[in-house]
């Protein structure tokens, strides 16, 4: 059943059909939670929640964006505050709250078709979230909030608390990380088509 | 070649984010570096890559946790939710707290038991609200829309609201999520023959000097110390130092009439 329509049944209160949008999403929402906080249980109740939010504000959800976007957002809301009461915890005050507004968000893919194609995207898929795992803590954290939570620049800046010019920097470095760590392994950039360049990137 | 500088630019360009001047500059020196063209093209197969990213499946049971949470909160009981076997339990109030702590520290008989039904017998009113400690702290965190439209109807963990919000209370602010893992957000503790609470998560300072000593303490159970008995003034006072110092955990004691004698909860850790 389309999403649209398992959404507009949701909100007349179909809660059969709201655990479908459950069921559909709950791996990404997981994942999300997960490579933003680090921490399995939490994430869980994290995603949990995100979910259950998204249950009870379901009436004014008017569907501009997909649901998908939707919850993944109220996941990075969930994620953020919690990773500020953890910073609070350690002395460090919070940042100004979020901008809500909806930026620079990448959808997630549509599978395409061609197996080979897929295969490929799946292994780089995998050999990317191993990757992820490597980085250090505050480095993955700023490539999901811009990758996979969509944030601005401006509004990783306010979550953060950091400047501008601080958060293109440490993405920058962050990539670089991760691009290294792609390298060594391997599986990663085999696979990169081959009508991109072949110069010599020596790292 | 240093083309440190031009991995930012590289990096930058990757989110739309460069300047005329420095898109220029870029491009002047990507002309003479193919190992800075070999990173561009990288950088941008690593974005593309993470709509690809593996997802990491959710745990067991989870869909089912989900739609128990949602039912929980749908459902119009008196009984309070419990997330934890510990007892931490969040449920609807209204301006009267009933007795736990008293018959909990009764010690023994059955104290699990008569928590719940102490529990149990909590009116069904406003939400728990969580105040942050931090005031002034303004801008939405999730669009205003997600406010249940009827707070009053169902016991809700917690309502999430954009700042300015009305509430029945008068108390404005940002409301948090409450009752995560270690924290520890409840409700319904009150004490024999008090009314309201307020709930810190640590003493403030200058909070012991407005506590007169013969003031009764008595342990809280997960940690912390409840103090009985105290006039709204003093309540009040530490209130006051507490919200500055960001340690107020739960405030409800504000705005609801509620009568003399009050608690403060101080919890540990």
């Amino acid at each position: 059943m389309a999403d649209r329509e398992l959404v507009e049944r949701a909100k007349r209160g179909d809660q059969e059909a709201f655990e479908q949008l459950v069921l559909d999403n709950q791996n990404r929402v997981y994942a999300l939670a997960l490579r933003l906080v680090d921490d399995r249980e939490e994430a869980a109740d994290l995603a949990q929640e995100a979910f259950v939010k998204a249950w009870q504000g379901l009436v004014s959800f008017q569907g501009e964006s997909s649901f998908s976007t939707w919850i993944y957002r109220l996941t990075t809301n969930l994620c953020i505050d919690y990773l500020r009461k953890q910073k609070r915890r350690e002395g460090v005050e919070p940042a100004v709250s979020l901008d809500d507004e909806d930026s620079g968000w990448l959808e997630p893919a549509d599978w395409e078709g061609d197996p080979q194609r897929l295969l490929e995207r799946a292994e780089r898929g995998r050999a990317l979230a191993q990757g992820l795992e490597q980085l250090s803590e505050w480095q993955r954290q700023i490539l999901v909030l811009r990758e996979l939570s969509g944030l601005s620049y401006q509004e990783i800046g306010q979550t953060l608390d950091i400047d501008l010019g601080t958060v293109r920097s440490r993405i920058a470095r962050a990539r670089m990380a991760l691009r290294k760590i792609l390298l060594e392994d391997g599986n990663f950039f085999g696979y990169v088509p081959s009508n991109q360049t072949k110069d010599q990137d020596r790292g | 070649m240093a083309c440190g500088r031009y991995h930012e630019l590289l990096s930058a360009r990757l989110d739309g984010l460069l300047t005329a001047e420095e898109e220029r500059r870029l491009e002047e020196h990507l002309a003479l570096c193919p190992d800075c063209r070999a990173v561009g093209s990288r950088l941008a197969a690593i974005r593309t890559a993470f709509d690809d990213l593996e997802e990491v499946p959710a745990p067991e049971g989870f869909a089912q946790g989900v739609m128990d949470r949602i039912r929980r909160e749908t459902a119009p009981r008196a009984i309070p939710l419990f997330r934890r076997p510990q007892v931490r339990a969040l449920a609807g109030l209204a301006a009267c707290l009933v007795l736990a702590v008293g018959l909990y520290s009764a010690g023994g008989h059955g104290g699990q038991e008569r928590w719940e039904m102490a529990a149990r017998s909590f009116d069904q009113g406003a939400s728990t609200e969580v105040l942050d400690g931090v005031t002034g702290e303004d801008g939405p965190r999730v669009d205003a829309s997600l406010i249940d439209p009827t707070p009053a109807d169902a016991p809700q963990i917690a309502a999430y609201a954009a700042s300015g919000a009305a509430r029945t209370d008068g108390a404005g602010g940002t409301m948090e999520k409450a009752a995560p893992v270690e924290e520890r957000y409840f409700a319904g503790v009150g004490v024999s023959g008090a009314e309201a609470a307020l709930v810190l998560d640590r003493l403030p300072d200058g909070a012991a000097e407005l506590i007169p000593p013969e003031t009764a303490a008595q342990p809280y159970p997960g940690g912390g110390t409840v103090y009985l008995g105290l006039s709204a003034d003093v309540l009040d006072q530490v209130g006051r130092l507490a919200a500055e110092q960001g340690a107020v955990l739960q405030d409800l004691s504000a705005g609801n009439g509620a009568e003399e004698p009050l608690a403060l909860i101080v919890l540990e850790g």
